[in-house]
């Protein structure tokens, strides 16, 4: 699963190709992000973060690995 | 800037107290003062190098004699170049470091390379290798503690702090206990700036022929160790297969001794002083462990091990907040600093671990982040857990002269002399 749709609306799009495993998304927002065996991000289906900490964590990725985006409007 | 000649440096022993000494130890106790001042010039971005701000000699210049030199100093500049990574190149610290890392390391190269390598080895610093470090850890904590809890009194620097993460990295790599002091002095050796080109060189070829003969014995019989799992390291990418070379482990295991060593075993004796010096802090800590990654993480933004990241290669001409970067110049990414930056932290010189939670740059930014910030954060916790799990109303030694932080490249205390009980 590369991409999740949290309750507010917002889509959130992950990119394991560039992830190094900071776990800065993991610490922000525990219910929508992990990191897997393999060291990279992983996305749950939790979904109960608010949606001002997946904000935050997309801000504060090292590698600009999440990005999120509103079905329908145009990024 | 304050001179405390008479400390010249930290270290048990002369090789330490020398090493430490020209990164700053002794020279330098307090940078930050400065830094607050020449942040809001020109964005941040400081058109000297740290050592000759200063004026200290740079011990980590001799690839780069003649390059122009740029530091920064804000959050934003800091992050930029971090980010920008193939602007601002690690071939700046291939030059600097190739003595000491070998020809192959992880911090001296760029992507794509980079990334391949970082994909190889990133497995055995994440969660599903975790065990296996922490195996090491708490028995080695305990084991040090046992040492000296009866004496009531002891100096936990040098007996406690700088007595396990070289013995975890050690172990996990398979060196022998009894060659343990010995792999200690080539890790001091190995650091950026600490010892001159040819000796750093000498000591990076010692940990090689040793680690050469470990490997040949873990293909034979592996264990559950770090070097066991290098070895066997490997990516898929649709039908090609990646196996990891011995040049790459070697590199890696030459670039981690240095790295991992002194970093965490100097957060963990400023952490000590930290709390030392902030009694109903530390009797809270003691009620309510809860607190403890907050107090680490916290340590880590205010006073960090490290200065900077390395040095980073101009590869074509730009600008940073209006200021020209040329090509080729050297740019040093100020991660301290930006740590202490008004415009990011609200009230950046007070150490609050009770401030809302943030990210910082101390294990850096962009693609080149700590491989090994899991583990060293979870060494950093487990460590300050094992000494309240059993020193009780741990303070400083009152009969020894109050420790102080020191140190410009490499930040670390004088001592941690306490008593408890």
């Amino acid at each position: 699963m590369d991409s999740f749709d949290h309750p507010s609306g917002l889509r959130v799009r992950i990119d394991r190709a560039r992830c190094v495993c900071s776990e800065t998304c993991a610490s922000l927002a525990p219910q929508t992000f992990e990191t897997d065996e393999q060291g990279l991000v992983r996305l749950l289906d939790g979904g109960s973060d608010p949606e001002a900490a997946i904000r935050t964590a997309v801000a504060a990725c090292p590698v600009q690995a999440i990005s999120i985006e509103t079905p329908g409007v145009p990024s | 800037m304050t001179a405390s000649t008479e400390t010249g440096g930290v270290g048990r022993h002369d090789w330490e107290r020398k090493t430490t000494s020209r990164t700053g130890a002794g020279v330098v106790d307090d940078p930050y003062p400065r830094f607050a001042e020449l942040r809001p010039i020109n964005g941040g971005v400081h058109d000297s190098s740290f050592f000759a701000m200063f004026g200290m000699g740079d011990p980590t210049s001799e690839a780069w004699k003649d390059a122009q030199r740029f530091c920064t100093l804000s959050y934003a500049a800091t992050e930029h170049v971090l980010r920008e990574n193939n602007l601002f190149t690690n071939a700046g610290i291939r030059r600097m470091t190739q003595h000491a890392f070998g020809p192959v390391s992880l911090m001296g190269s760029d992507d794509p390379e980079h990334r391949q390598f970082r994909l190889l080895v990133q497995p055995a610093f994440g969660k599903k290798a975790m065990g296996m470090w922490q195996s090491w850890v708490k028995p080695r904590l305990d084991e040090l503690i046992d040492g000296f809890v009866a004496k009531g009194r002891a100096d936990l620097y040098f007996e406690y702090c700088s007595q396990f993460p070289v013995f975890v990295i050690a172990m996990t790599l398979g060196v022998a206990r009894d060659d343990l002091d010995q792999f200690q002095h080539w890790a001091g050796l190995m650091q950026i700036g600490a010892a001159p080109a040819a000796e750093a060189r000498a000591a990076r070829l010692e940990v090689e022929d040793y680690m050469r003969a470990v490997i040949a014995e873990r293909r034979r019989a592996p264990r559950d160790d770090l070097i066991s799992l290098l070895i066997e390291s490997e990516i898929t990418e649709g039908d090609q297969r990646q196996r990891i070379t011995e040049e790459q482990v070697l590199g890696l295991v030459c670039n981690l001794v240095p790295a991992g060593v002194g970093t965490t075993f100097r957060s963990l004796g400023i952490v000590l002083v930290t709390l030392m010096q902030r009694p109903e802090l530390l009797a809270r800590l003691y009620e309510d462990r809860s607190l403890v990654p907050a107090v680490v993480d916290e340590v880590l933004r205010w006073n960090g091990p490290v200065l900077t990241s390395p040095f980073r290669l101009v590869a074509e001409d730009t600008e940073i907040a209006g200021v020209k970067i040329p090509k080729g110049s050297i740019i040093e990414p100020g991660i301290a600093a930006a740590n202490r930056d008004p415009a990011q932290f609200e009230n950046p010189d007070a150490f609050d671990p009770f401030r809302p939670v943030k990210p910082t740059l101390s294990f850096s930014y962009g693609p080149h982040f700590c491989v090994g910030g899991q583990v060293a954060r979870m060494e950093l916790r487990a460590a300050l857990n094992a000494l309240l799990d059993r020193l009780p109303n741990l303070r400083f030694d009152p009969d020894e002269p109050e420790p102080q932080l020191t140190g410009l490249l490499y930040r670390m205390p004088t001592g941690v002399p306490a008593a408890w009980g």
